[in-house]
């Protein structure tokens, strides 16, 4: 998985690009603490190019959720592919998670 | 002291608090709620991951607990990748070797106790009364929480509470 890392008027960006499985996973993690470490109350992952996410990627962004709202923060997840909407569906995400259809969208 | 695995956490739970006895559950309820709580312990910590079509080994070596680590030799000897669905079933035809080393270590840790008895003094019955209901009560109070909340679960949270829909707990 690649993970690139911008910022949109003061909002982190995260892109990310392939499979989010179990062996890429601790690598997100590992990212979502330093924004976190960073002291950044708001997150927004770019999933256009997730092709695949299983049950640990779903961790992470559940996680990232959870601790930008505990900091009083928000964390948005951007223009989902089809394969990542299908299990952010399946896993009830799309109900408690803030899905837009762009980045754009998920800094205003 | 170590936090519960959602194993030991499941056991704790289907059991009632006063008479140690396992509460009412449709049945194969707990056998599959404790399978699925295994297969948690080792997703989370990294010796397995699933997806919709399929369970993969990441890695397995062992994680040192005894609850976990013959199920995690298990599922890596085994050189087919199957779906979630068949290592539940696997797992949940175990289910008294899961279930009896989770009730061990609550015992052990203090949070039960093993009560003997008989009926008609002639039928031996086992109970596992609570001893420090602390445990139980912290787990429901925050599980009620987040069920009657808006607030987001955090990862461990979710699973649990998927896990006693699984097994028809989440009342």
């Amino acid at each position: 998985m690649q993970i690139s890392e911008s910022e949109v008027d003061g909002v982190a960006v995260l892109g990310l690009s392939g499979r989010l499985d179990g062996l890429a996973a601790p690598e997100l993690e590992k990212k979502l603490a330093e924004v976190v470490a960073a002291g950044k109350d708001r997150l927004v992952f770019d999933c256009s190019g997730v092709e695949y996410a299983s049950s640990a990627g779903l961790r992470v962004f559940l996680l990232a959720a959870k601790q930008l709202k505990t900091r009083g923060g928000r964390c948005g997840f951007a223009a989902l592919t089809a394969p990542l909407r299908e299990v952010f569906s399946v896993s009830g995400f799309l109900d408690i998670l803030e899905v837009h259809d762009t980045v754009a969208q998920a800094t205003t | 002291m170590k936090p519960l695995t959602f194993t030991e956490e499941i056991v704790l739970l289907a059991l009632d608090d006063r008479t140690g006895a396992q509460l009412p559950l449709p049945v194969t309820a707990l056998a599959y709620g404790l399978a699925g709580a295994v297969l948690a312990d080792l997703a989370v910590a990294g010796k397995i991951d699933t997806d919709e079509k399929k369970l993969v080994v990441l890695d397995a070596t062992p994680t040192g607990d005894p609850l976990l680590d013959p199920w995690l030799a298990l599922i890596a000897e085994d050189k087919t990748v199957h779906p979630v669905a068949h290592w539940l079933s696997v797992l949940a035809d175990r289910q008294r070797e899961i279930e009896q080393p989770a009730l061990d270590r609550l015992i052990d840790r203090g949070i039960l106790k093993r009560q003997d008895k008989k009926i008609l003094w002639v039928i031996g019955m086992r109970r596992y009364p609570t001893v420090d209901g602390h445990e139980r009560t912290e787990v429901r109070t925050r599980l009620g929480q987040l069920i009657l909340g808006d607030d987001i679960p955090d990862p461990r949270d979710a699973i649990l509470i998927s896990l006693l829909r699984g097994c028809c707990r989440a009342r």
